[in-house]
């Protein structure tokens, strides 16, 4: 799973004010490399919580983006907080780990298992969502 | 075995492993899962500036509309509540993130995010009560709720559904607009029983003059024939079910019920043991108008 995505995410549990940001558990932390397209990332940076996937980036292990946020027109001529920027948002990849929303510290796995233990922590009447990223290769079995 | 898969049984088990092989390694389904896909992503109307957007496949099961996001240079959000389905999703390595969940319990994403939603062959599945906890109603309104709010302004969501009859379609069409939706239904040939499909087109914010409806293809009589040899022929005609039927007028007898009619039931109440006034000469008399 990608910061883009868990920047987006926000608890959907009832009862809760504030479901975001979901707090990280890292397990395994892979880095893969992904085209830069400058104009995605000019078009999403107002959509971003910056403080929220700069603490995200830090917990998976990459401390080079800087706690304030840009201004937008620095964006638009520094290529290097731009590659930073990529490299936080799309090429850091959450294989393994949880999510927990910050009110109720329910846990969202992201599972690599294949189904087996998956049904038993399934619950959907109480709205519990689970993030799947299997790797077929890479489990022997 | 012609029955809607809706009907048989809830989504995440309907689809499960060998359904969900079955659904993707059929050349058929893809390719016709490709055109639903291409046409929903033209309807969506992105500006075309070449930048890439951030969007929101739901119902997006193995990925292969999710595939045709990516092709068209977007990155997006799939959503799906059946395991075996995202399971074939990963192996096919797909570029989008893809979580686990019930449309119908609220998308979970946070307000403003998304540039645009497509959803192909999904929504009618909320349409079905599939436990005792469910209700259609409100996992429609829930599901319309959470997706109004996570578009960004003057995003738009455009959802391919195959709603089961006139009421479903009306039921769907309700619970958008109850969110705050403006839009429409896009009808592809609509005279052709196979190739019919149908796009609900919703947009966020105040309609204006970008967000006119297109209309949909073979309306204007073009290619609308049927390619396939099938033999049905095209000139069916869309059925509207008639939920008023006209009643019968009730017939009003001005004759009127005689004397003897009035001794005859005063006879069989009394067989049957009710307290009966005796017959009289006043029984049945005609009386004034004003009476």
């Amino acid at each position: 799973m990608r910061l883009l995505t868990h920047n987006m995410l926000s608890s959907n549990i009832k009862g809760v004010t504030n479901g975001f940001p979901l707090r990280i558990q890292v397990e395994k932390v892979v880095e893969k490399e992904v085209e830069i397209n400058h104009d995605f990332l000019r078009n999403i940076f107002p959509k971003i919580d910056w403080k929220a996937l700069s603490d995200a980036s830090r917990i998976m292990g990459y401390n080079e983006l800087p706690e304030v946020p840009p201004e937008p027109s620095v964006l638009e001529s520094d290529i290097e907080i731009l590659r930073k920027f990529h490299h936080a948002l799309l090429e850091l990849h959450l294989e393994e780990g949880a999510l927990l929303c910050p009110e109720t510290g329910r846990s969202f796995r992201l599972i690599r298992v294949f189904r087996i233990c998956f049904y038993s922590r399934m619950r959907f009447e109480k709205m519990v969502w689970c993030l799947i990223r299997l790797r077929f290769g890479d489990y022997e079995f | 075995m012609s029955s809607r898969p809706e009907l048989q049984a809830p989504p995440e088990i309907f689809y499960d492993d060998s359904e969900a092989r079955k659904y993707t390694s059929s050349s058929r389904i893809a390719e016709i899962q490709a055109k639903l896909s291409e046409r929903a992503l033209e309807l969506l109307a992105l500006p075309d500036d070449g930048v890439p957007r951030l969007l929101l496949d739901i119902g997006c099961g193995s990925g292969l509309s999710g595939e045709t996001i990516t092709e068209n240079g977007h990155q997006w959000i799939g959503l799906d509540i059946s395991p075996s389905m995202l399971n074939v999703a990963l192996q096919n390595e797909v570029e989008g993130d893809l979580l686990l969940g019930d449309m119908g319990q609220g998308l979970g994403l946070r307000p403003g995010v998304i540039d645009g939603a497509i959803s192909i062959s999904a929504v009618q599945w909320l349409c079905n009560a599939d436990k005792s906890s469910h209700e259609p109603r409100l996992r429609l309104k829930a599901f319309f709720g959470s997706l109004y709010r996570c578009l960004a302004r003057g995003a738009r969501a455009v959802l391919q559904v195959y709603p089961e009859n006139l009421a479903q379609r009306e039921l769907i069409l309700s619970y958008a607009m109850r969110a705050g939706f403006a839009g429409g239904v896009v009808v592809d040939y609509p005279h052709s029983t196979k190739r019919r499909k149908e796009y609900l087109v919703l947009t966020c914010g105040p309609p204006s003059l970008s967000t006119a409806i297109p209309s949909g293809k073979g309306e204007d009589g073009e290619s609308c024939s049927d390619d396939e040899s099938s033999g049905d022929e095209e000139n069916q005609t869309v059925s509207i079910s008639d939920r008023h039927r006209p009643r019968k007028k009730q017939k009003i007898n001005k004759r009127g019920k005689g004397r003897e009619w009035v001794l005859r039931k005063k006879e069989q109440m009394r067989r049957k043991g009710n307290a009966v006034p005796r017959d009289t000469k006043y029984t049945a008399r005609k009386r004034k108008a004003r009476f």
